[in-house]
């Protein structure tokens, strides 16, 4: 939705630096919202484990779903995906997105059908983000 | 599916590599990007990136109230 395809999700999914003080941050702010493991009856609080390793954390909170991502594939983590986000700003906060390619190459390579189902409305996206920069 | 030859965006090295990257991996969804409603992403791109983020949150809202309403409903 930021980069203005008009699509809906249900979840947040958040790719974190896997340093140690960062994760310190991270479960943090889990711990405020009430981060617990999703669809799990033991309804298990993260760990900083959980966060250093290259799977994906399901969560449920009190904001609602949240994914962290260790990485999509080999390379695909933070420090990889740097290079290729954008930076927002709300206010005095910076926060960064994966760019529109990436994304689309991200949700391709998910294939699942939901991604499946995003991705030529991204595509169709982006060709109209060039058409208004003149492209 | 290509853009047509003479559409400048169909030249922009990043539309066309994102082409080629669905061209090799997904090609049935270069057909499905002929299919989509434009409409609602123009009128998009016209509007502050927040704005749209906060309709998006409307929306959902709008939609959790509805599925609940459903439920209800059935229910009854």
């Amino acid at each position: 939705m930021r980069h203005g395809a008009p699509i809906v999700t249900n979840d947040l999914d958040i790719v974190h630096r896997r340093d140690p003080e960062n994760i310190a941050r991270l479960l943090g702010v889990l711990d405020a919202i009430d981060a617990v493991k999703r669809a799990d009856s033991h309804r298990l609080r993260p760990t900083a484990s959980w966060f250093l390793g290259r799977g994906h954390i399901l969560l449920d909170t009190s904001a609602g779903p949240l994914d962290l991502l260790c990485e999509f594939e080999p390379g695909q983590d933070y420090d990889g995906l740097t290079s290729r986000s954008v930076v927002v700003r709300q206010g005095d906060r910076e926060i960064r997105i994966v760019d529109l390619p990436t994304l689309i190459e991200l949700k391709t390579k998910a294939g699942r059908p939901k991604d499946r189902l995003a991705v030529p409305i991204l595509v169709a996206t982006l060709e109209e983000q060039t058409r208004r920069r003149g492209g | 599916m290509a853009l047509p030859s003479n559409d400048p965006v169909g030249l922009d090295p990043t539309v066309a590599a994102v082409r080629a990257m669905l061209a090799e991996r997904d090609p049935e969804l270069l057909d499905a990007i002929d299919d989509v409603d434009r409409t609602l992403i123009v009128s998009g791109l016209g509007r502050d990136p927040w704005s749209r983020v906060r309709e998006s949150v409307s929306n959902a809202s709008y939609l959790s109230e509805l599925r609940r309403c459903l439920a209800t409903t059935s229910k009854g």
